[in-house]
């Protein structure tokens, strides 16, 4: 799963957002490394509601400006759960190599 | 519209026909909740991000290159390139298009005739000499009438199309059973329906 995807659907997971929504939150769990733009977001949003691990969740109009809130789907949680994990296995196997010394201590 | 936002709605015009049309809207609208407020151009930047995430998606949304000769050839396409197909039969445009691409495969096919006769023959073969010139006079006037019929009945093939595409077949090929004969209702059907006469 791209990175675009993964934290797209991890803003997702805990409420429903619309794109700006989404931006601000990616922008916020990546720590300020990942802003997505508009066109990378929409193509993201695209490809994860075919998937159906997103679906579209309502519309408001702001300042005259159209909102869609997407929120995640059943699938979409499982995916989502189940690329946490890997990640997390990954990170920790790559964690254990910054230190041989104290895993060697360990061993 | 504000200049910024005319400059967005110039910058969308990257992305599908029926990418803009449904959500074109919302774009803008997030496009514009990203810039700070006070722009008055949008960042080079985030109009190249527009741009190319338009372009990915139009390239997302074509059949792949088989699949789009197959279908110009008369063939059918599954329903994951359905939006593009009803784009390419309904949106703007259609009519060119399939004038083009009927060209294009006129062109092709005559070409592969070409080639057949070279390839068989002799190239110091008289029969070749006398078809050549012939063989080029055919191609043009198959190309250009193909194109000039394709133009005259473009509605009519355009509508057939569609319904080949979507139901599979342009016209049911058995003629279609004749309608179910009503029978007198009988039974709890007959107490089930209000009787007129008792209001």
């Amino acid at each position: 799963m791209r990175e675009a995807s993964f934290l797209t659907l991890a803003a997702l997971a805990d409420q429903k957002r619309h794109g700006y929504g989404i931006i601000g939150e990616v922008k916020r769990i990546s720590g300020g490394r990942l802003t997505l733009g508009p066109g990378t977001l929409y193509g993201t949003l695209d490809r994860l509601s075919e998937q159906g691990l997103i679906e579209p969740a309502g519309t408001e109009v702001v300042e005259g400006r159209l909102r869609r809130y997407y929120g995640i789907t059943a699938s979409g949680l499982t995916a989502f759960r189940t690329e946490v994990a890997h990640r997390s296995e990954t990170l920790r196997a790559a964690t254990k190599r910054l230190h041989p010394r104290v895993r060697g201590a360990l061993a | 519209m504000s200049s910024l936002e005319r400059q967005v709605r110039m910058l969308l015009r990257a992305w599908p026909i029926p990418d803009r049309s449904e959500r074109g809207d919302e774009i803008v609208g997030t496009t514009l909740d990203v810039l700070p407020v006070g722009q008055s151009r949008v960042p080079l930047a985030l109009a190249l991000n527009l741009v190319l995430g338009g372009l990915r998606a139009r390239w997302r949304m074509r059949p792949p290159l088989w699949r789009w000769l197959y279908y110009r050839m008369g063939g059918r396409l599954p329903s994951r390139w359905h939006r593009w197909m009803f784009n390419d039969l309904n949106g703007p445009g259609w009519r060119r298009r399939m004038v083009q691409s009927q060209a294009i495969v006129a062109l092709f096919s005559v070409a592969l005739g070409f080639m057949a006769l070279y390839g068989t023959m002799h190239p110091s073969s008289k029969f070749l000499h006398f078809m050549y010139p012939r063989y080029l006079v055919f191609l043009g006037v198959f190309v250009v009438g193909q194109t000039l019929m394709i133009g005259l009945r473009a509605r009519k093939l355009r509508d057939r199309r569609l319904v080949q595409q979507v139901i599979g077949r342009s016209f049911p090929r058995n003629p279609l059973p004749p309608p179910p004969t009503l029978s007198q209702p009988s039974g709890p059907q007959a107490s089930s329906t209000p009787n007129p006469s008792s209001y």
